[in-house]
């Protein structure tokens, strides 16, 4: 271990930085001053594009008419809400970004983007990244509303379209713990076999980013992301990477889920 | 090397948005192509991201100049771009895989460097950003947006896996220089 302190203490990164080759300074400002002038085009485009429909539309975009009802939840359960469902069809098979439409006014709940990617092995099951249309409120306690947040990945392994691997991450604990401590599990749903942990140290069955945990970033939307990291045995691996999946997120206020959102709404999502 | 430290850009408008880029370009490129040489394992590939970065930083340039730390945004969006890239390299079933370019380094840091390439990438992130650009760990947090918990497990782990693959490496230089 001595040497390899010795190695990644040494100056490799200097060494690269001296043999760098530097661009010419101007093709980069070439190039950003482009996409710049493309983005200020397209947007004068849509504002115009929006200001002509809102005429012809009746005026439907100007102020003082009342938002439109949220997408989803389209049908709210008679029965207790369940994150695990067999949403139907596949509505996307090509690992791309998911937009997701603004479905609640819940910011913190309200799924806006879904990243996947495939892990680097093979049977790594990758990285999960949700994009939320707000912050999370506070640092992933529990409030004197005794509010739940949860979010989710569910995933079919198989391709038959049901689910067979759920993990979840959730505020589900204890109040005055210190540090927080989050609810973290992966379950074999076929098997029953879960690895369930309350508190750190995190990352184990997964990894993430929690966006109660996050630092702000200026750049960045609030998000949740799950990882994996190689070589990390789980409850699902026997089954492989996922053919399909979908995720969600929901709040529980005094035992009762009031609100949630699913993305995609009706349907799973690919990793090709 | 006689660089100046990422404070020396005070934020403010300071005349024309591309003028502070190019300012921080002179003082900053040659560090962050250092600092992500460990994240991308290739030299090449780490130039064109920090170039990618500058690129993002003058199509964002009154965001860019309201910023307190400059290199720490641009770190953070080349670290995400590398991670697009080998996102998308991976989707692209007719990949090819371009030889992989190193600085003159000696043998037992081109083993070390061969070894970084085989970890998983939210590991090698995190080893190559802490000890080889020597970024405290609240740093290499904020750059990956991760909670510092998970950047020291990140470590742990990923220092235990590089001791084994160290032991175990056949002909690392070799591995190395051919990527």
């Amino acid at each position: 271990m001595a040497d390899l302190d010795r190695l990644l203490r040494s100056d490799i990164a200097a060494v690269a930085a001296e043999q760098a080759h530097a661009p010419d300074f101007d093709t980069i400002e070439h190039r950003g001053l482009q996409r710049r002038r493309r983005r200020t085009g397209l947007v004068t485009a849509v504002v115009a594009a929006a200001a002509v429909f809102a005429v012809v539309a009746g005026s439907q975009l100007l102020p003082g008419r009342q938002d439109a009802a949220p997408t989803y939840p389209v049908d709210r359960p008679t029965q207790p809400w369940k994150a695990l469902r067999s949403p139907g069809q596949v509505v996307s098979d090509r690992a791309v970004p998911w937009l997701d439409p603004a479905d609640t006014t819940d910011g913190a709940v309200d799924i806006r983007r879904v990243l996947v990617s495939r892990g680097s092995d093979a049977g790594s099951l990758g990285e999960f990244t949700i994009d939320l249309a707000d912050s999370y409120p506070g640092e992933g306690r529990l409030d004197a509303l005794g509010r739940v947040i949860e979010y989710g990945v569910v995933i079919d392994t198989d391709g038959d379209l049901r689910p067979d691997c759920h993990m979840g991450i959730s505020n589900d604990n204890d109040t005055t713990a210190e540090p927080v401590d989050l609810h973290v599990w992966l379950k074999n749903l076929r098997t029953g076999v879960a690895d369930d942990r309350l508190g750190g140290p995190y990352g184990y069955p997964f990894d993430f980013v929690h966006p109660g945990q996050s630092i702000p970033d200026g750049h960045l939307p609030p998000r949740m992301q799950f990882s994996f990291l190689n070589g990390t045995p789980t409850p699902c691996d026997a089954y492989g990477p996922g053919d399909h999946f979908y995720v969600y997120s929901s709040l529980t206020q005094n035992g009762q889920v009031t609100t949630w959102d699913f993305a995609p709404d009706n349907g799973w999502l690919g990793f090709r | 090397m006689g660089m100046q430290g990422p404070d020396s850009f005070p934020a403010g408008d300071g005349g024309r948005g591309a003028d502070r880029v190019r300012a921080v370009f002179e003082v900053s490129y040659r560090r962050l192509v250092g600092q992500l040489y460990g994240v991308c394992g290739d030299l090449t590939e780490a130039e064109e991201v920090v170039a990618e970065a500058f690129a993002r930083a003058v199509q964002h340039q009154r965001v860019f100049a309201r910023l307190d730390n400059p290199e720490a945004w641009l770190r953070t969006v080349a670290v995400n771009v590398s991670r697009t890239r080998r996102r998308r390299a991976r989707m692209a079933a007719e990949r090819e895989r371009a030889e992989t370019r190193h600085p003159v380094l000696d043998d037992e840091r081109l083993e070390l460097m061969a070894a970084l390439r085989r970890l998983s990438l939210p590991q090698r992130e995190v080893i190559a950003l802490h000890y080889l650009a020597d970024l405290p760990v609240n740093q290499v947090a904020e750059c990956l947006g991760v909670p510092t918990g998970t950047v020291k497990t990140r470590l742990a782990r990923g220092r235990a896996a590089l001791a084994v693959l160290l032991a175990s490496a056949p002909d690392p230089s070799e591995e190395a220089r051919h990527g």
